[in-house]
């Protein structure tokens, strides 16, 4: 039993010495990332794009909440056209209209 | 330090790796569940840091104001003469209209961006092919859009909305200009403006304020959006960068809401399988269990046995699931599996995938797995453990 030990803590120590170096790798990369080109693109178009969405599909706000706070596409079934669209285009973010202090709506809730 | 007690778990964390060899199939058969339920977790993790960096940026660069027009809830359009409005208030550095639109290229949705060409930062850093915007009709494509319809610098195009108008590509962005610009294509506000039948109007404002007037101009703003003196019919509704900044941590901070509750059902479905692949030689675990128990082991100690299984196990997973998201993201870009975390990239994504990788994924991927093998197991292990040894052989 003894000797068959040795394969399993070797190959886990393998694979933690693996993903630590990954993580060092990483955090390495990002240190060294450039930005040049994002913050170009970003002050040329006055800042696009917020959600993880390439194309605003379906709803304009997974894709940017500053162009439309509001998903209007899932209100309801427009008579003669689609129906409403998927709750989100987006399985990593997701974006809903914030309130504004200014605004009676908002509760407690919301925040 | 109680050294033999050390010496005695020890002992059984080389007598728990010597089982996963013996049982290798069932131990094949639990990593592979283990890593089919981490790796999207952890993908899923990682993209999300990447993007919100990217994110970051966007709000970092963007405006300090976006106006636009407001009616029954939802945002339309403003005339073109309330620049000057926005330009006289007090405190504004520069106003600059813009024409942000969707349409389509052949049969794909791209967003289209229209900014007056004097307003536009100089040297073009972001693109790989081609020039800035000289002449009217000139545009700059997305990496994607370039790619998938051959829009190479010179080459011209029609939009299907106005097919009598003639577009000449200019240049193409790089693939490291975000995410969002691969499928966008920028042009002069009086092109989107005539493409989109706008004529003297625009989809919102961007206000920059002087430094340290950001505050100043944001009352004088809202006082403008409450009595709806911002043109003849329209009211306006003003986001401000700090509201776009709360934008930023509540979309990302939410994406645990959407995200885990897709993955609550991949993890209900787990737990379930789990426990029938923990059972898998199940009746050589028994029969094990019983002669342990007649050699003298205690129940604790069967229980710790199975419990540093579940530990060396749960290591291995966990540290595969993250190896494999970090091959298939960073090495591989993504191919295939980029399109379940990024919404319209193809199977073959035309720009590098945002990620991230973090400790604190990979140590949370650890605990599921954790949790997940000890689900499986240890309840079982603790009926044997504590029946007769014959029962247990028999």
């Amino acid at each position: 039993m003894e000797t068959r030990a040795k394969g399993p803590l070797l190959f886990c120590a393998i694979l933690l010495f693996l993903s630590l170096s990954v993580l060092a790798l990483d955090a390495h990369r990002w240190k060294s990332l450039s930005d040049r080109e994002m913050r170009w693109f970003q002050e040329l178009t006055g800042g696009l794009g917020m959600g993880a969405v390439a194309a605003p599909v379906w709803s304009v706000i997974d894709f940017d909440p500053r162009l439309q706070p509001v998903d209007e596409s899932k209100l309801w079934p427009v008579p003669g056209s689609y129906s409403y669209s998927p709750a989100s285009t987006s399985s990593v973010t997701r974006f809903r209209e914030v309130l504004k202090d200014s605004d009676p709506a908002k509760t407690s809730k919301e925040e | 330090m109680n050294v033999p007690s050390l010496q005695s778990h020890w002992n059984l964390l080389r007598a728990a790796c010597g089982n996963l060899v013996r049982f290798l199939p069932r131990t094949l058969v639990v990593l592979l569940c283990l890593v089919a339920v981490i790796f999207p977790f952890v993908t899923a993790l990682t993209i999300s840091e990447g993007v919100q960096f990217q994110s970051a940026i966007s709000v970092l660069e963007g405006a300090d104001f976006y106006v636009t027009g407001n009616a029954a809830g939802s945002s339309i359009p403003l005339p073109m003469e309330d620049l000057e409005r926005l330009e006289a208030l007090e405190g504004v550095a520069r106003a600059v209209p813009r024409i942000v639109g969707r349409t389509y290229v052949a049969d794909r949705v791209i967003t289209l961006v229209g900014l007056p060409v004097d307003a536009t930062p100089p040297p073009a850093v972001g693109l790989n092919q081609g020039g800035p915007l000289r002449n009217s009709g000139d545009v700059l494509v997305g990496s994607s859009i370039s790619k998938t319809y051959d829009l190479e610098p010179g080459t011209d195009f029609r939009f299907p909305i106005k097919p009598r108008k003639t577009f000449h590509v200019a240049g193409v962005f790089s693939s490291d200009c975000t995410i969002w610009s691969s499928s966008v294509i920028f042009m002069s506000i009086e092109d989107a403006a005539d493409l989109f039948g706008m004529e003297e109007n625009v989809t919102d404002f961007l206000v920059y304020a002087e430094p340290d007037r950001a505050f100043e101009i944001d009352m004088r703003l809202q006082e403008e959006e409450k009595s709806r003196r911002f043109g003849p019919l329209t009211n306006i509704r003003v986001q401000s960068r700090q509201l776009v900044e709360r934008y930023l941590h509540r979309g990302f901070n939410m994406r645990m809401g959407i995200f885990t509750a897709f993955y609550t059902v991949a993890f209900a479905l787990a737990v379930p399988a789990l426990l029938i692949v923990s059972g898998f030689g199940w009746a050589d675990r028994r029969r094990e269990v019983g002669m342990l128990r007649v050699v003298g082991w205690q129940s604790s100690e069967i229980i710790e046995m199975v419990a540093w299984e579940n530990l060396v196990l749960s290591l291995m997973g966990a540290c595969i699931a993250f190896l494999a998201s970090f091959v298939w993201i960073r090495l591989l870009n993504g191919l295939f599996i980029a399109q379940f975390f990024i919404a319209e990239t193809g199977l073959v994504p035309d720009f590098p995938v945002p990620s991230r990788f973090l400790p604190l994924p990979l140590f949370f991927s650890f605990l599921l797995a954790l949790l997940l093998t000890m689900t499986g197991s240890l309840y079982n292990t603790w009926r044997l453990a504590t029946i007769a040894p014959a029962e247990a052989i028999r």
